[in-house]
């Protein structure tokens, strides 16, 4: 195919990319949509259009809610790329991309980057263990292919644990426990903001309603110190110690694991964006403005990907860059863009709360041992990180030369964080000093072949 | 192990995994259909380390498979096909062989 | 942190990159207290990029001085590597069984032969080649494509792992009581008395000699000690795929496959000036001639692309220069920093600590460009 020219190209399927597009569409915008899965929707509303035909009750209304927007979205006339993969954004703004096993590249006036959120790396003993997975992950399970499995432990903290936790007792299948490391500190430092979460007493009720159907339905244990999984080919238990120093061992085959969401930087920081380190969040963001305008003119982020809000403010946030974009053709709209700057502020007034409530303590952001697994790709352990700042490695980028963390296919999405940490505790530096990998293009990796296939005509 | 959470339909599709064979519905995603056979590890990492799928959303590269052949495949991206084979990926290193 | 409890060094050097690291390393294996200034992290940073070839096969062809140096160093290659070993550094990977040149059509075929020849010629018999057929490297390389006509194999050629060669030489500097310093470009250099006065972005030193190695901030450095040093970048792109198994016994000029098993893919040079960003079509097209020499990479994939910038002067050769106006300056600018890492080490650190260039260098003064 040849190299092909949008007004704007937006990366990213889900609610934020979908909202920009109806906004983009509706402005006679010419627009195209490329995303990495099958089904619009991204992570959040995945696989919504085939459930609605079975409709099982277990996954929730917030789940049903995105139904209008997809809906929304394939009627509005963007061109739509599923299965599609990005693996560099030039300083030409071309979007290069692999779909089917062909390159091409596709150039836009603007881009507008939607590509959500990952879930933090969360590295206890045994979590590359077989049977271990994310809480994303067994919800994704859960949405794709309507599978669960019996007697799961859940640990970790944050709303998408105790929603998943929640849709499993829903959807009828036995909970052996939920092991929440919200500690009293976390507490402590949430409260001062619950006044302002009350603006979105829907959202907190949500969160009641799960937290206690997951009481009346399970055991439910807090104050834990330590955390470690059991188990030599696959996983067989959790074992964790609580802080009066009691010991509790659970049998379990299916281990889940969460605590929290950050921005996925990959894209936007091998595009060159500037980023930012967010105290309050405890991640990296890129530095965008109020409409989600990147340090580049013509790069716009929307939704997660820019600083967690979740769904409803992602799809605010998309059409909030839409419409910054629109102006930007000659058809300013004040108006819309006053009204989607006051919704998105109102949606992420919660924010400040539950950054804090459920920002896990540094036990668990950081490995508890010295065998547990930091960088999963290349399986290197914390002895092995801190091998390597011992001996003199400065900066996350040295350390990759020195014992290989970060250089595997994930590209440092499953311990970039930890071992910035590692390297920050270590040196008594900021993380904002220390920084985070020099990630470069392929964003994702595509085979020689792929890249191979790339035809011009090329731009002087 | 995993099971279904609704009630199960679809057209059967046969897959091989390590030479077993095992059914799905047509449309599975593979990971999901691998998993709802029992199959919880896909490959060995460096170190001999067993893994298995972690993130389900095509970010972990947890697991990998060699599928009708070609290696270093995400089956958490993947569809099924009736007669597809998928070899659990083991290697020293990550990657395995090129073809050839 | 680097703690500095003196002021004053025997040599100062100004960059922390593979020649900068090289002779600071040579200087202090001879006894020389040696301080190491290295700019900002985000500097352009040849080094990093390297590709890894000690590279000796069509050197210096039409220029025989480089052609000497090039083989001297390749022959100093072991005695470093052994060296560095016994300071504990990492395994630098050291390969020297030879390298190859690929080609895809029987024009390359006589470029080559022809290029080699004329340094054979020169060289006495001291270098040595061999034009391969087909048949001949399909022994060595089985998977070769059918694009390929053959290729030149030259004995003397070899690869390393050019990131563990700089924490090598960095911590052998080190274990010699050398200090490096990071965050510290140099800003200003004078005569202060008997010694050299050089003020830096942490703080002022003295010392009696410096030596000038900061790539492309050479130019601007140079004229601070009364030296010239014109240069200019090359970009150069390099792709990297996942690991494998053993695909090629011999490095060549496109591919290399490390002892980790990655492939390091990349032989574009580009005059785009000081930036170093990745083209998708300049890659796609290392691609394509990868695929073209081994097509079974097909379904190999990239995990990373990078590009640096390459040194180089105005006919592609190195500038080793003394000042005259102070004469226990030297100012060093060069590509090719792996291969000639050896002979940095051990031969231009003795002349730079007897402070006078030897006289096979003669020729590569800025001074050719003069005539």
């Amino acid at each position: 195919m040849a190299n092909q020219h949008f007004q704007i190209v937006i990366i990213g399927a889900g609610p934020a990319g979908m909202a920009a597009a109806l906004t983009t569409t509706k402005a006679g915008l010419e627009t195209i949509v490329i995303d990495d899965q099958k089904d619009s929707g991204g992570q959040v509303y995945r696989n919504l259009q085939a459930n609605q035909e079975t409709s099982p009750a277990y996954l929730g209304q917030s789940y049903y809610d995105g139904a209008k927007l997809a809906q929304s979205f394939a009627d509005c006339g963007a061109v739509y790329r599923p299965d599609c993969t990005v693996w560099q954004i030039t300083d030409m703004h071309e979007v290069a991309l692999v779909s089917r096993g062909k390159a091409e590249l596709i150039t836009a006036d603007y881009i507008i980057i939607a590509t959500g959120a990952i879930e933090r790396p969360m590295p206890v003993k045994g979590w590359t263990l077989p049977g271990v997975m994310s809480v994303g992950g067994a919800q994704t399970l859960l949405k794709q292919a309507a599978l669960g499995a019996d007697n799961a432990v859940f640990v970790g903290s944050g709303p998408l644990l105790y929603l998943t936790a929640w849709q499993y007792i829903k959807a009828g299948l036995a909970v052996r426990a939920v092991i929440d490391i919200t500690g009293e500190k976390q507490w402590r430092s949430a409260i001062p903001f619950a006044p302002l979460a009350l603006l979105q007493p829907d959202m907190l009720a949500m969160g009641r309603k799960w937290i206690g159907d997951i009481r009346r339905n399970t055991e439910l244990i807090y104050s834990v110190s330590t955390i470690e999984i059991i188990g030599q080919s696959q996983a067989q238990g959790v074992s964790c110690t609580l802080s009066s120093g009691d010991k509790i061992d659970i049998d379990a085959n299916h281990i889940f694991l969460h605590q929290g969401v950050v921005p996925n930087v990959n894209l936007t920081m091998a595009t060159g964006l500037a980023h930012q380190w967010d105290h309050q969040a405890h991640c990296w963001r890129p530095v965008i403005d109020v409409t989600g305008k990147s340090s580049d003119e013509q790069i716009y982020i929307a939704g997660d990907g820019g600083g967690i809000g979740g769904a409803k403010a992602a799809a605010i946030a998309g059409r909030l860059a839409a419409s910054a974009i629109v102006a930007r053709y000659g058809k300013p709209r004040f108006l819309a863009q006053l009204y989607y700057k006051l919704r998105h502020l109102h949606y992420l007034s919660i924010r400040p709360f539950l950054d804090r409530l459920y920002l896990p303590s540094a036990d668990f952001r950081l490995a508890q041992t010295d065998e547990t697994i930091i960088c999963r790709c290349e399986a290197v352990s914390k002895a092995g990180v801190n091998a390597a700042l011992a001996s003199g490695a400065s900066g996350p980028n040295q350390l990759k030369a020195f014992c290989r963390a970060g250089m595997g296919r994930c590209q440092g999405r499953s311990c970039g964080l930890v071992v910035q940490e590692m390297i920050a505790s270590h040196t008594g530096q900021s993380m904002a000093e220390i920084g985070y990998y020099r990630l470069r293009p392929p964003v994702k990796p595509i085979t020689l072949a792929e890249l191979a296939s790339l035809e011009g005509p090329w731009p002087d | 192990m995993f099971k279904s959470t609704m009630p199960e339909n679809g057209r059967i599709v046969h897959l091989q995994f390590n030479g077993e064979s095992i059914t799905a519905f047509d449309g599975d995603n593979l990971a999901a259909a691998l998993l709802r056979a029992g199959k919880v590890q896909f490959r060995t990492a460096a170190k001999n380390d067993p893994r298995g799928p972690y993130c389900m959303m095509g970010v972990c590269f947890e697991c990998l498979v060699e599928i009708d052949g070609r290696p270093n495949q995400q089956a958490c991206q993947m569809t099924v096909h009736d007669g597809m084979i998928i070899q659990r990926q083991n290697a020293p290193d990550s990657a395995g062989k090129a073809s050839g | 942190m680097t703690e500095i409890t003196k002021s004053n060094f025997d040599a100062i050097i100004a960059g922390g990159g593979l020649i900068g690291l090289s002779i600071g390393y040579g200087l202090s294996r001879r006894g020389l207290s040696v301080l190491l200034l290295d700019a900002e992290d985000t500097a352009f940073r040849a080094a990093r990029g390297n590709f890894g070839l000690v590279w000796v096969q069509g050197k210096g062809a039409y220029f025989p001085p480089y052609a000497d140096w090039t083989m001297r160093s390749s022959e100093l290659w072991p005695k470093l590597a052994e060296e560095l070993q016994e300071t504990g550094g990492p395994a630098l990977g050291l390969h020297q069984e030879g390298g190859l040149s690929i080609c895809l059509s029987e024009a390359e075929m006589q470029q080559r032969y022809e290029k080699l020849d004329h340094l054979r010629a020169h060289q006495n018999g001291r270098f040595q080649f061999e034009m391969l057929d087909r048949t001949a490297l399909k022994e060595i390389m089985p998977g070769i494509g059918p694009k390929v006509v053959g290729a030149a194999y030259c004995p003397h050629d070899g690869h390393v792992n050019p990131l563990y060669l700089m924490r090598a030489l960095q911590i052998g500097l080190t274990r010699n009581g050398g200090v490096c310093l990071t965050n510290a470009a140099v800003r200003r250099i004078e005569k202060k008395g008997n010694s050299i006065g050089v003020c830096t972005a942490k703080g002022d030193f003295e010392c009696q000699r410096i030596v000038l190695a900061a790539g492309l901030a050479n130019a601007e450095l140079a004229p601070m000690v009364g030296l010239q040093q014109s240069l200019k970048p090359q970009k150069g792109q390099i792709i990297v795929t996942e690991k494998l198994d053993q695909q090629m016994a011999l490095p060549s000029l496109l591919l290399r496959q490390t002892d980790e098993g990655g492939l390091m893919i990349g032989d574009s040079h580009e005059d785009t000036g000081f930036e170093t960003s990745v083209r998708p079509d300049i890659v796609s097209g290392i691609a394509d001639r990868a695929l073209a020499t081994l097509p079974a990479l097909a379904d190999v994939g990239v995990v990373r692309s990078w590009a640096a910038l390459r040194v180089m002067s105005k006919d592609g050769y190195p500038i080793y220069d003394q000042s005259e106006k102070m004469p226990s300056a030297f100012a060093i600018s060069c590509h090719s920093g792996v291969t000639l890492s050896a002979a940095h080490a051990f031969d231009l650190a003795g002349y730079i600590a007897e402070a006078s260039l030897g006289q096979e260098l003669d020729g590569f003064s800025q001074r050719r460009f003069n005539v």
